[in-house]
């Protein structure tokens, strides 16, 4: 990979902020207001990755874990304590300008619309601040009114919209300017399944025919396992975990589901499984798929009574990061 | 309804300077000034209230709104200097425009009360002091709204108190007021430059360079509101945002 092919690049890069604490006690009211109490909080620390050019790329982890603060970084709105850190190959704090004409941001909790103004205008905006070519903005800014249906609510001032409404035409005031660079920062927040679904095929096409590069922040994994190829794990600052969604499930453990139908109530005793629960004939277990073979388990339990029926399910990516997650919770930072 | 908000504001801009076109007329005019002449500072000054209204809308005027809540991250992902943003955002040519059609139809009655020789050269003069005082009243703004990068919660509402005490002080002549109350009006508050010093210098009262003392004052009113508030974006990167209202930017 060459400087020329890498869209985004964290070197190192630490933020540290301090926050103030003041008591409640009545007598530490002037206490507070002339000498308050701080603790810091290392936001991110020594946090290194690329994203190549054309690249999607999950940011993932648990609230307060950096995420956002990583985006702020890339944009230019933050700077880090230390680190590097390039865009496009430049420095995002001393060329902004340069920066933002070929970045996007949407945060799903922000918008960048104009509340008090039809959709139409803020596009219009957009135009003349982002300086589109009038050609290029209109052939754009008719694909993009029909792959999102924005065409229904265009004159519609943008405070009266829905949530879908207002996410779809963010979306879209992002992209009319044809960026190079996209990051998304829970973009499908509060947005129904339908629109989560056309919404995220929208930008995985954009992706494979524009070569644009996406950062993407989410809660929600099957939508980040569905739309990135590699995941960048984070979790109280420091990357955890940077890899594909495969090598991830690998790494910490291919968690799967066993539902057996046997002809008696009684579940099989199975070794290396845990048992999670029974209805009736119906026993369903939990087990990782790396230390036990499937078929190992079905011989056991056939050698047990007849089985009915035999259902495996893999764990959904969700289960899996909340696995993940619940293991970072219980190990200190320092030991990890 | 957008019609009856315009009508509203323009009444409630213009009711502000009521109480001293009162005074005036019950005492056939104030100190030195005589009461067209008062008509015509407050003409001026509405004027440029009208400006401000006008050309810096959409909370650029009240921009430590922004900044206490958090908002200037939305200037910062445009591909434009903070300057440029703020300059051209705020223009409200329409819905903005209410108070200074009030204060231009004063003006109009004041002149034709008064008979100035309106040339060229007092055109240009009459615009430049405007443009000055307009900067006058932003710089105040933008030089208070500054400690709202250091305080968002405390300084949220800074800009409005700032603006409201210029607006409020705008219309009175301070020729029989003491040297060292005009001091402060003209350096710690600087309102002497949107009222009373421009109007002097438009109704012939001052004469030579003195006359464009309003544009000096602008242009040092604008360094100190741009130094402090390039400290305080560059506390903003440092720092970030904290605190965020999603609807309440731009308006």
């Amino acid at each position: 990979m060459t400087d020329g092919d890498i869209a985004v690049e964290l070197v190192g890069a630490s933020k540290r902020f301090r926050q103030r604490q003041p008591s409640e006690r009545v007598r530490d009211v002037v206490r507070n207001l002339l000498r308050p109490k701080f603790r810091v909080v290392e936001a991110l620390t020594d946090v290194s990755f690329r994203a190549e050019i054309g690249e999607i790329v999950a940011y993932a982890g648990p609230n307060g874990a950096g995420k956002s603060t990583t985006i702020k970084m890339l944009s230019g709105m933050l700077a880090p304590d230390s680190g590097t850190v390039r865009v496009l190959g430049l420095d995002p704090l001393t060329h902004r300008t340069q920066c933002m004409a070929r970045t996007a941001v949407v945060f799903g909790q922000r918008t960048e619309l104009w509340a008090d103004h039809p959709v139409a205008a803020s596009f219009e905006w957009k135009r003349v601040v982002w300086d589109i070519p009038r050609a290029r903005y209109v052939r754009t800014l008719a694909e993009l009114k029909a792959l999102l249906g924005l065409g229904d609510f265009w004159n519609s001032v943008v405070r009266e919209l829905s949530l879908g409404q207002r996410m779809r035409a963010d979306l879209a005031l992002a992209l009319v300017a044809e960026p190079d660079l996209l990051f998304l920062d829970e973009p499908t927040l509060g947005l129904d399944v339908l629109a989560k679904r056309d919404v995220l095929a929208f930008i995985k096409d954009w992706n494979r025919e524009r070569a644009l590069t996406v950062i993407i922040t989410s809660h929600d994994m099957a939508e980040l396992e569905q739309l990135a190829g590699r995941i960048v794990m984070i979790d109280k600052g420091r990357i955890a975990f940077d890899g594909s969604f495969d090598r991830l499930r690998t790494e910490f453990g291919d968690t799967r589901r066993l539902l057996l139908e046997t002809a008696s109530e009684q579940a099989p005793a199975l070794h290396g499984i845990e048992w999670m629960s029974s209805n009736g004939c119906r026993h369903e277990f939990r087990f990782d798929a790396a230390q036990t073979p499937v078929a190992d388990l079905m011989l056991e339990a056939s050698r047990q009574g007849r089985l009915v029926d035999v259902e495996t399910h893999r764990a959904s990516i969700d289960d899996v990061i909340a696995d993940i997650y619940e293991r970072w919770k219980a190990v200190p930072k320092a030991e990890r | 309804m957008a019609a009856g908000w315009i009508l509203t504001d323009t009444l409630l801009q213009v009711s502000g300077i009521v109480a001293t076109l009162l005074i005036s007329h019950r005492f056939s005019g104030i100190g030195n000034w005589s009461e067209p002449q008062i008509l015509f500072m407050a003409a001026y000054s509405t004027m440029v209230a009208g400006v401000v209204d006008m050309m810096f809308g959409m909370n650029v005027s009240h921009i430590s709104r922004r900044v206490g809540r958090g908002q200037m991250d939305h200037v910062l992902v445009q591909p434009q200097p903070v300057w440029m943003a703020l300059l051209t955002e705020g223009f409200l040519p329409f819905s903005g425009s209410g108070t200074f059609i009030a204060g231009a139809a004063m003006l109009a009655a004041a002149q034709s009360q008064l008979g100035l020789p309106v040339d060229l050269r007092w055109f240009g003069l009459f615009a430049a002091n405007i443009a000055a005082s307009a900067a006058v009243i932003m710089s105040f703004s933008f030089a208070w709204a500054s400690l709202a990068f250091w305080s968002p919660r405390g300084a949220e509402e800074i800009s409005s108190s700032a603006m409201g005490l210029m607006r409020g002080l705008r219309v009175f002549p301070l020729d029989g007021v003491g040297t060292g109350l005009i001091g402060v009006l003209s350096t710690a508050v600087p309102v002497a430059f949107i009222g009373w010093y421009p109007a002097s210098a438009l109704l012939g009262m001052r004469t030579g360079a003195s006359q464009w003392g309003a544009v000096w004052a602008a242009m040092a009113a604008l360094f100190i509101a741009a130094s402090l508030f390039g400290l305080g974006m560059r506390k903003y990167r440092e720092v970030g945002s904290r605190r965020y209202d999603g609807w309440g930017h731009r308006s």
